[in-house]
């Protein structure tokens, strides 16, 4: 009985996985097709490790492995939570920052005006309250903020 | 795909020949793309391909129906005489995460008949022991009483042309970047081309 | 069919597709990309094949490494699509040919899984299977088979990636003027996802190291496991901060350290009585814990020179400058 839910989910998850690439083929543009596609593959991605992990609990278990197959799976699930949207965000950050908006490249001064979110490190730590600066890594040496080149560098889409 | 399917006297088991024929078709693909003068990290692209086409050739020659990857399982590992007579499913202790092999009891599996033409199943044929009275947790990789194990030799040879694989690639790669760095292209038709007039100038003078 | 043969044969047409669609792409960025999925779908039929040690490799190295390092070349080249992309004949034409008479010779092959296939009734396949475990007492057949009855082999495999790298850096190692560094523009999501991930990475390349004599893993795969997490940090930060964890210099010292370590267990076995690389005279009342210990140096030994090699052919790539047009 497990088994058919938890099949019926990872059907589910490869469905919305097809929506995404249905929607990377069919979508106007760049961000719209990153936006598409990332969301529906965390998605499909996580339903299908949900299914799996239902599946598991409904197989019958001689030497009770099923724990350490399910802890196995929820791991791998965490790490697809953390670096699939990173992986969009990092696509989507490089292409705006290359111009592929269709804007051109920003002046990134005016960056810094925008809403939180779309900046580099080094607009960020004006923004932040409190007076204490979130300083990065490289922010000794004083970068300027200049789009350089990331390994993103296809712009073909 | 019919005529590749081998009509041989012998009995076989065993699916056709269908992998042997994509093999062929990824390796005949990457050569094509050494081949024919384009880019050259396409060209690196192409020798991985078929790299990893003469790989899955050997695994696939390795692969044994109702097989498992070449770990021995619980059941099949012989254990010291002071852990027979233990239990096999002992619900009150948890079994699952922590467990060591030792108390596991040996599954004993029967010994089983060897077929009567020589052709031995990868099996694992268990040490001489005390028979024990318990039933064997059959897999799916159960036949005959033993379990059947895919062959490990090949998955040997093959890691280690990977690890190479990769070593040749890496290479190359540096190769295309010094190519580009002097030749401030890394087309080989106009690398070609370049290398051709020089080489009548120097004729030349 | 089977329902696992059908999977095992939608995988190898898509691999084909895979291939031919490497092919015909003009944008060599998409490419490097597909090859990355050409790896993974491979890694994915390797397990399909009960080939587990050969899938967690070419996962690691083929869709790890080999994609960061093409990706690398991009960038230094700049070239972003391939212009001479029209059908040559002639190689075409060898490739059919060639195509023809092999496929004409596979009628002969045993089948697909066939338990009674020549290759398995060697005795050598027999005696790994049935005599692996009381000779070393590891459940993991192909480690004992990688590094003790073909331990040679494996040696020479290490130099070999030893020798690749001591190529790259003599190949890549003259910096040019403009010291360039390949990620420059910081971002807060990315640094702080990969500090999350970073120490699990670590972690876990510790565990597959040591953990495959009972699994799937060993020295090939945890070496670029740890590889692939400092990687992770030069590529979310930049290269210099990354050298700053580990630095040119100490990982250069790590590279013949690893095949040093390995030979050097050979050496002792010689000391202690027995041939080169034999680990049964390491510890002579029992031999089973002597195949073991020797098992375990030499891994490790293996995962010190293919993680420092990888990772200095990484530093090699990145650090290499690259002429402003």
């Amino acid at each position: 009985m497990l088994q058919i839910i938890g099949s019926v989910i990872l059907l589910l998850g490869t469905f919305i996985c097809m929506f995404g690439a249905i929607g990377l083929l069919r979508l106007p543009n760049f961000f719209a097709r990153t936006h598409g596609a990332s969301i529906t593959d965390t998605l499909g991605a996580l339903l299908c490790i949900v299914g799996m992990v239902v599946f598991t609990f409904g197989m019958d278990d001689p030497m009770k492995f099923n724990l350490l197959v399910v802890v196995k799976l929820v791991s791998i699930g965490v790490f697809l939570l953390v670096t699939s949207p990173i992986a969009g965000h990092a696509l989507t950050r490089s292409a705006y920052r290359r111009g592929l908006n269709g804007k051109g490249a920003p002046n990134l001064e005016d960056v810094a005006n925008l809403p939180f979110g779309i900046h580099g490190a080094a607009d960020t730590r004006e923004l932040l309250e409190g007076g204490e600066e979130w300083v990065s890594r490289e922010a000794r040496s004083e970068q300027e903020p200049n789009n350089s080149d990331n390994l993103n560098s296809g712009e073909q889409s | 795909m019919n005529i590749l399917l081998a009509t041989s006297t012998t009995a076989m088991s065993g699916e056709g020949v269908y992998n042997y024929g994509l093999v062929i078709f990824l390796m005949m693909t990457g050569l094509y793309l050494v081949l024919a003068k384009g880019n050259m990290i396409k060209s690196v692209i192409g020798l991985n391909i078929f790299q990893v086409s003469v790989i899955m050739f050997y695994v696939s020659m390795g692969r044994v129906e109702h097989g498992t990857a070449p770990i021995l399982l619980e059941q099949d590992l012989p254990h010291h005489d002071s852990e027979h007579g233990h239990d096999n499913h002992d619900d009150s202790e948890d079994h699952g995460l922590l467990q060591t092999r030792s108390d596991v009891a040996l599954a004993s599996t029967a010994d089983g008949n060897h077929d009567a033409d020589g052709g031995t199943d990868s099996d694992v044929h268990p040490q001489a022991h005390p028979e024990d009275t318990e039933a064997n947790s059959p897999s799916l990789h159960t036949v005959d009483g033993r379990t059947a194990y895919s062959n490990p030799l090949p998955h040997v040879l093959m890691l280690t042309a990977i690890v190479v694989g990769v070593a040749t690639t890496a290479l190359a790669l540096a190769l295309v970047v010094r190519i580009r760095e002097y030749y401030e292209t890394i087309e080989e038709d106009i690398v070609d081309a370049i290398e051709n007039r020089l080489q009548k100038e120097e004729a030349q003078s | 069919m089977t329902f696992v043969s059908t999977i095992t044969l939608v995988f190898f047409v898509l691999l084909a597709v895979v291939a031919v669609a490497i092919g015909k792409m003009r944008s060599l960025f998409a490419a490097v990309m597909l090859s990355g999925i050409f790896s993974l779908l491979s890694a994915s039929l390797f397990v399909l094949m009960d080939a587990v040690d050969v899938a967690f490799t070419e996962a690691a190295v083929g869709a790890g490494i080999s994609t960061v390092l093409m990706l690398m070349v991009l960038h230094l080249t700049s070239d972003k699509e391939t212009h001479s992309n029209e059908v040559k004949v002639f190689p075409l034409l060898i490739a059919v040919l060639c195509g023809a008479v092999l496929l004409y010779a596979t009628q002969d092959m045993p089948h697909f899984g066939d338990p009674n296939a020549y290759i398995h009734q060697s005795a050598t396949a027999d005696h790994y299977l049935n005599q692996s475990y009381d000779d070393s007492h590891i459940p993991n057949i192909v480690t004992t088979v990688l590094a003790s009855y073909r331990g040679f082999d494996t040696l020479g495999e290490t130099t070999v990636v030893l020798t690749a790298a001591v190529a790259v850096m003599l190949l890549l190692g003259r910096p040019k003027e403009e010291e360039h560094d390949l990620s420059k523009s910081p971002d807060p999501i990315i640094e702080v996802g990969a500090k999350m991930l970073i120490p699990y990475i670590l972690l876990f390349a510790l565990y597959v190291q040591f953990h495959g004599d009972f699994g799937p893993g060993g020295g090939f795969q945890a070496g670029v496991m740890f590889a692939a997490a400092y990687i992770l940090h030069a590529l979310s930060g930049t290269v210099r901060s990354a050298q700053e964890a580990a630095s040119e210099n100490v990982v250069e010292k790590l590279i013949p350290l690893g095949v040093l370590l390995y030979a050097a267990v050979g050496v002792w076995c010689v000391l202690k009585g027995g041939n080169f690389l034999e680990y049964n005279a390491l510890d002579p009342e029992h031999p089973a814990h002597g195949q073991h210990l020797g098992i375990l140096l030499v891994e490790l030994g293996v995962g010190i020179t293919v993680f420092s090699a990888m990772l200095m052919i990484f530093y090699k790539f990145a650090l290499r400058g690259r002429e402003v047009r």
